[in-house]
């Protein structure tokens, strides 16, 4: 199994049209066009939303 | 030195126009439109086999397969355990940076395929062992040694691997927007995951080394489009009749995301190439699309690789691109050249590709080398193995269908036998048919039961008129058991028309035909070797029972039919069947010099000369379309024709002097004759005179090899070899050959012969070997027939007893042959009659 099944359950709600958007907007898929700056910016945020995310849970 | 322009090449597998036309005419590929738009665009051809790693390969070196050394996916492991995913070190040829570092120029290259180990470049190179998960998740996932140069580089670039397991329904979800509950077990969705991680581990690794380093050119090859069309292709719309709504529903939306999102990826490269900067966009090949899509494949190796189309993607934009131009009749092979002439470095005379003058803005001359001898090949600081990654990468290969997956040693070795078909494909679509029987005969030697081995050998054996390896194959099927298969008659069939017998072809074609109502292919083939026999009327009653809508390549039928109106006097509507096979598929010389003939019947001159420029353009050693040219030019003056005409005789004058004949026919007293005359000999010192031959034989040894390795006919331009008959029939056609053939009664030839031998005259005379001398009559004959139909090749026959009796003649003969004035006087110093001493 490649995906964690954790990730996947976020997507019951239809994915928006704005993840097609050109790579200097914001976006997931957006900041992964981007490359490297890009997918650092796309961990950052991702870490942050998980630290947020467990201090409210705690 | 003149300032160069940075360049940007960057690979997209499997991209097709077919595909990506509606998607921009969409709008939903905005920046691949403004390139198109702004920049010259056209369809690349492919080449024989289709296989990623062996076409990036060519490339990237502007050589075919049986000269760059990469032939399949996976290659031996160098302590004969097994085999492991195919190496950058097995490359024979420099690639296009490895000659760019020479003149001083900055490369970077990241994910070429084959790359691994990572080469010592002037620059960044990231290898095709990077971003390969070798474990579930992505913890504690370390960067494969030897995947980056320079190494001090690695854990910059290890950060920017994403693993599979990284991607959130965030990212996924765009790829499936009907498919709210994304369920992890789903296969696609996992294999989508997959790609989509290697190919933003591409992407990042490409995009960190153009902003952080300084580079001249840069190369960056995506692989995940192929992988894309492989998974998801077949639920692509329209739907497809075995496909269920609900996958349909579910699936569709795969290959137009991954489109999108490398549309994106362009963006961001296009930014920051900057403005000064060429962008080369290609493929290695297309992909079935709509109505041609595969229901299924067949159980085979490299099955796959049928759902490839031979004709990929060129797009060039930038400061030295034309803007808005629509090229037609670029090949994969001419991007290696293009990319040194935009360099302005020097483009090697061994490159099988041309630089592509049309889609620049400046024309200029090439500047040229004989070979790219003194740069390497291939240099890695590296080379250390990796278990775990090698598994990792052949079981992705096995997961795409390219090799099977039970590692047997009958297994491996049917793997490494895949790997020699590769190759006998490529000796083929590079016109050297009778290599290619030499490798097929050794395969089907090991696996006798692999009928695409046998039928390819017939078809290359056909195409040099090998008459032996001919009768022998279809006797092979016979004993097999297959003579009634559809494929052998059809080859019979054609062998009855060589062999002139018409009614048994016909035979033959029409218990074909009834076979194949469901096979519109093979009644092309049997329409097709009709057109070629001159049968215009069998061809048309067959090319009438094709449903041309069915057909996957329907330019064939249209050029087939071209041919057969042209000769029942139609040429108006032959030149709408023409055109249309022009306009599908444009780099076929013959169709060019066929509209040519039907323009100028039709009486449109100007535009004749055109149509056949092109076709000699396009062939350049055929030299009845030269000679065409050239009379049609007399009459309609064209100072581009006439430029093209003045280069072409220019190249003439590097023709090969061939002394050929029978074995003891006067070859080596023609050699003797050509020296006295001052001409170069290509020869060595390995064969010394002897009693019968004391002037010496004049020979080289290389040309034993001739059939396997010709490369040493690059050496013998402008110079005379002797090369006897049979071998003679194995020149390569990418030279020019003056050839000139001895002529002696054979019997005398085999009294020479079995002099040498040893054996008494009387007792030859007692004892004489007819069937022997009958074979090398028919071997002469075969010989000198082959010469003769060859475009490539001018043929004299001189008979030796001539030579003996009536040198004069002879030195006019080769005066006129050879343009250039023989001496009688030296002729007749060389000629010493009292060796003339086996004769009736």
């Amino acid at each position: 199994m490649t995906i964690k099944q954790n990730h996947l359950k976020n997507s019951e709600t239809k994915i928006p049209s704005e993840f097609w958007v050109q790579p200097d907007a914001k976006g997931s898929l957006g900041l992964l066009a981007l490359g490297a700056r890009g997918v650092k910016m796309w961990r950052e945020a991702r870490t942050q939303l998980q630290n947020t995310t467990h201090e409210n849970q705690k | 030195m003149k300032t160069k322009n940075k360049t940007l090449l960057i690979g997209w597998d499997a991209a097709d126009w077919r595909q990506l036309k509606p998607l921009m005419e969409k709008g939903v590929m905005p920046t691949l439109k403004h390139l198109v738009d702004c920049g010259t665009h056209g369809p690349l051809s492919s080449l024989e086999p289709m296989i990623s790693p062996v076409l990036w390969t060519s490339m990237a070196t502007g050589r075919r397969a049986y000269d760059h050394g990469i032939h399949g996916f996976v290659e031996a492991k160098p302590n004969g355990d097994g085999i492991r995913p195919i190496r950058a070190s097995k490359r024979k040829e420099p690639a296009v940076w490895n000659v760019l570092n020479r003149f001083g120029f900055k490369t970077h290259v990241i994910n070429w395929w084959p790359s691994h180990p990572a080469e010592s470049v002037d620059g960044i190179m990231v290898s095709n062992f990077y971003g390969i998960p070798e474990q579930k998740n992505n913890s504690d996932w370390p960067l494969m040694p030897g995947a980056v140069h320079p190494v001090e580089k690695r854990d910059e670039y290890a950060d920017l691997q994403v693993h599979p397991s990284e991607l959130t329904a965030e990212i996924l979800g765009p790829f499936f927007p009907n498919y709210p509950q994304l369920d992890v077990k789903d296969p696609i969705i996992q294999s989508v995951a997959k790609i989509l991680a290697h190919t933003c581990s591409t992407h990042n690794a490409i995009t960190q080394a153009m902003e952080a380093d300084d580079w001249d050119f840069s190369a960056v090859y995506y692989n995940g489009l192929d992988h894309f069309l492989h998974v998801a292709n077949r639920y692509a719309p329209p739907q497809m009749p075995d496909v269920s709504d609900e996958d349909f529903e579910k699936y569709h939306y795969v290959v137009e995301a991954a489109l999108r999102f490398h549309d994106m990826m362009l963006a961001r490269l296009l930014k920051l190439a900057g403005e000064a900067c060429n962008i080369i966009l290609v493929s290695d090949h297309g992909f079935d699309v709509g109505e041609q899509r595969k229901v299924a494949l067949p159980e085979q190796m490299g099955a796959p690789s049928l759902e490839h189309q031979p004709y990929g993607v060129f797009l060039g934009y930038g400061p030295d691109f034309k803007v808005g131009f629509e090229l037609k009749g670029a090949s994969l092979l001419d991007v290696c050249p293009t990319i040194l002439q935009l360099f302005y470095c020097p483009v090697s005379r061994a490159l099988d590709g041309v630089v592509l003058w049309d889609a620049l803005q400046q024309k200029g001359p090439t500047q040229t080398v004989p070979d790219f001898s003194g740069i390497p090949a291939f240099h890695s600081f590296f080379e250390e193995e990796n278990q775990l990654l090698d598994e990792e990468l052949l079981l992705q290969l096995q997961a795409l269908g390219y090799v099977s997956d039970t590692p047997t040693d009958l297994h491996i070795a049917a793997v490494l036998r895949e790997n020699q078909y590769y190759l006998a494909r490529s000796l083929v679509d590079g016109g050297k048919y009778q290599q290619a029987v030499v490798v097929l005969q050794g395969l089907i030697q090991e696996d006798p039961n692999a009928l695409r081995f046998q039928f390819l050998l017939l078809h290359a054996a056909f195409q040099c008129n090998d008459t032996v390896a001919i009768a022998a194959q279809i006797q092979q099927l016979a004993d097999n058991h297959r003579g009634d298969d559809v494929r052998t008659l059809y080859y019979k069939g054609l062998w009855y028309l060589n062999q002139q017998q018409p009614r048994l072809a016909v035979a033959c074609f029409d218990a074909v035909i009834n076979y194949a109502k469901s096979r519109p292919g093979l009644l092309l083939q049997i329409a097709h070797a009709y057109v070629q026999a001159g049968a215009f009327s069998e061809a048309t009653a067959v090319l009438d029972r094709v449903p041309v809508a069915k057909l996957t390549q329907p330019d064939v039928w249209h050029f087939l039919k071209a041919q057969c109106l042209f000769e029942s006097r139609e040429p108006e509507q032959a030149l709408d069947h023409v055109l249309s096979a022009i306009a599908e598929r444009f780099a076929f010389p013959e169709r060019h010099a066929l509209l040519a003939a039907i323009l100028w019947e039709l009486k449109e001159q100007e535009d004749a000369v055109q149509a056949l420029h092109v076709a000699s353009k396009l062939a350049p050693t055929n030299q009845q379309y030269l000679e065409q040219l050239r009379s049609w030019n007399g009459k309609i003056k064209s100072d581009v024709v006439e430029r093209y005409l003045i280069d072409k005789e220019r190249e003439k004058n590097e023709h090969i002097v061939v002394v050929s004949g029978l074995p003891r026919s006067g070859t080596s007293l023609m050699m003797q004759v050509l020296a006295a005359q001052g001409f170069p000999i290509f020869r060595d010192a390995t064969r010394q005179p002897d009693t019968h031959n004391p002037r010496g034989y004049f020979e080289h040894q290389s040309v034993k090899q001739l059939a396997v390795n010709p490369d040493f006919l690059m050496d013998a331009k402008g110079k005379a070899i002797k090369i006897v008959a049979p071998l003679v029939q194995r020149l390569p056609p990418h030279f020019h050959y003056k050839v000139i053939f001895m002529h002696r009664p054979t019997t005398e030839v085999i009294l020479s012969q079995e002099k040498m031998k040893g054996a008494s005259e009387a007792q030859l005379f007692q004892f004489f070997p007819l069937e022997r001398a009958l074979k090398l009559e028919q071997t002469a004959a075969a010989s000198l027939q082959q010469l003769e139909k060859a475009p490539h090749v001018e043929v004299i026959q001189i008979a030796y007893r001539d030579m003996m009796t009536q040198p004069e003649k002879v030195c006019k003969q080769l005066t006129d042959f050879m343009g250039i004035e023989f001496d009688g006087n030296t002729i007749n110093r060389v000629i010493d009659t009292s060796l003339y001493r086996s004769k009736l």
